[in-house]
């Protein structure tokens, strides 16, 4: 899977969680929290694309990763 | 016992969504029941159900016209159950009539109970069948929409409330118990208002079946139509019909109310509770009559004054009889008795806080609403109107919420604008 696919994976789960973002410009360079993901979202996020991607990475790999970018980042390199 | 007011309600019954619909259709006498299907395996279960009509909830609350960050907020929460956005809906109509948004309350002096248990049946058995085959997945919010707690933090969350919150249970009484308790914690004076929210018990296949299996719930018929098979203080009765029933009604003190210029007409004044020493689901006519009695002793009211009695009446053949002579046994001589299960079905945990408010609408309004199917009534010395609505003055209402284990409650209520005329 390219970072491109993945990216746009992630994109649909936050619309998913955020719908209103679906209208917003926003960058995947953004920090989540900015985004408006508290920290429950922001699991659940990750868990949709675990899903998604049907992978099992561990939920501690994207301890330190604070924005779609770093997310996409962590799946490339662990999926 | 301080009087303690009516401040606003809000509801979602199977025959209207929201107060003034709900209040045409208890003027009407419409019931609305139907068949609630499940597939099982290859099988197909069926019966017999109140339900709510499907509707667009975030068009509803929009239609509230409340601020915008608070219905923006409202339509947003994600992950919840069914009742518990119910909830928020019937939450945020009674702060509404109660003109909270326009004069506020100090935060930390309003609090919110909700009542029922276990409320949250077929959306947990939703989230267990949807990840039993990928475990890894699990949703994480389930971790906190599991507790029935999680409409407390929603609501407290959405209208700002920062006094204590938690739910009561009480099975069937549950709601009536949450006002009971209410009641007294404003009493106390601990309070200015109470949120009291009763979210919608959403069963599963589970629980109608046990019901079913148990006795307690009517079957479907050949014979009787679904909108015929719920028959309190009929002699046809064949058991109760579930009703899906969300209500909340926010309670205040009369200091509080009068601060804010509120000129409430129908104020709690007592309740009683007690139980029966029995884990069954059997009634008691002395422990049903003990909480009337407590109700009323808790006001310091003579049982001749009470003119309306909104009874529990499920339609259990013991239930029914069991009330009746509950009622004789309390001294109760009331003008006029009904069962709104005849319309909404019954709701269980939530049944106690939406008869409730159907009492108020009734006192507000002047009417007692028929009991439906009432073709070959019970005997009794009750007065049970059957052919529509009749005009009347009530001053005095009890509604009674008696639940299994012997849980008994009643709720005494007071029309101000007939009692300080």
């Amino acid at each position: 899977m390219t970072k491109d696919e993945i990216l746009d994976v992630l994109k649909t789960n936050l619309y998913e969680i955020i719908p209103e973002l679906e209208d917003e410009e926003f960058s995947v360079n953004e920090k989540l929290v900015d985004l408006g993901l508290n920290s429950i979202d922001r699991g659940e996020l990750i868990t949709l694309t675990l899903e998604s991607l049907d992978s099992d990475v561990s939920r501690i790999e994207f301890v330190k990763a604070q924005t779609i970018q770093e997310l996409a980042d962590v799946f490339i390199e662990k999926v | 016992m301080a009087a303690i007011e009516v401040s606003g309600c809000g509801a979602i019954t199977p025959i209207g969504l929201g107060i003034n619909a709900f209040k045409d259709a208890l003027k009407n006498g419409n019931g609305n029941f139907s068949i609630q299907e499940f597939t099982h395996g290859d099988a197909l279960f069926q019966f017999p159900a109140a339900l709510i009509e499907p509707f667009d909830l975030k068009q509803k609350i929009a239609e509230l016209e409340l601020p915008e960050d608070v219905s923006k907020k409202a339509r947003r929460y994600r992950n919840i159950s069914l009742g518990t956005s119910y909830a928020i809906y019937c939450a945020l109509e009674a702060w509404k009539n109660a003109d909270l948004f326009n004069t506020a309350i100090d935060s930390e002096r309003i609090a919110i109970i909700a009542g029922g248990s276990n409320t949250q049946l077929q959306d947990s058995l939703d989230i267990h069948q949807k990840y039993n085959e990928k475990m890894k997945f699990m949703n994480p919010n389930h971790a906190m929409n599991l507790f029935d707690t999680d409409v407390n933090g929603v609501l407290s969350e959405l209208l700002n409330i920062r006094g204590e919150g938690y739910s009561v249970g009480g099975a069937s009484a549950s709601s009536n118990v949450a006002l009971v308790h209410a009641q007294r914690l404003l009493s106390a004076g601990l309070y200015d208002a109470i949120l009291v929210v009763a979210p919608m018990i959403n069963l599963s296949l589970f629980e109608y079946q046990s019901f079913s299996n148990l006795g307690a719930m009517s079957l479907l018929s050949d014979e009787l139509s679904p909108s015929e098979l719920c028959r309190p203080f009929d002699n046809g009765h064949r058991g109760f019909v579930y009703g899906q029933n969300t209500g909340c009604i926010l309670l205040e003190t009369a200091e509080s109310a009068a601060k804010r210029s509120r000129q409430n007409k129908i104020a709690i004044v007592g309740g009683g509770n007690s139980l029966d020493a029995n884990r069954n689901p059997n009634p008691s006519v002395e422990g049903e009559s003990r909480a009337i009695t407590n109700a009323l002793q808790s006001a310091d009211l003579e049982p001749g004054l009470v003119d309306y009695i909104n009874l529990h009446g499920t339609a259990s053949a013991l239930g029914d009889e069991t009330e009746l002579n509950a009622v004789k046994m309390s001294g109760l001589k009331p003008q006029y008795a009904n069962s709104t299960k005849s319309l909404i079905g019954h709701g269980l945990t939530a049944a106690g806080l939406t008869e409730a408010i159907a009492t108020i609408i009734q006192m507000e309004e002047g009417f007692i609403h028929q009991s439906n199917n009432m073709t070959d009534p019970m005997a009794s010395e009750l007065n049970f109107p059957t052919e529509g609505a009749v005009q009347a003055d009530i001053s005095y209402a009890l509604s009674n919420g008696f639940g299994f284990g012997g849980i008994n409650t009643s709720i005494l209520l007071e029309n101000l604008s007939q009692t300080k005329k």
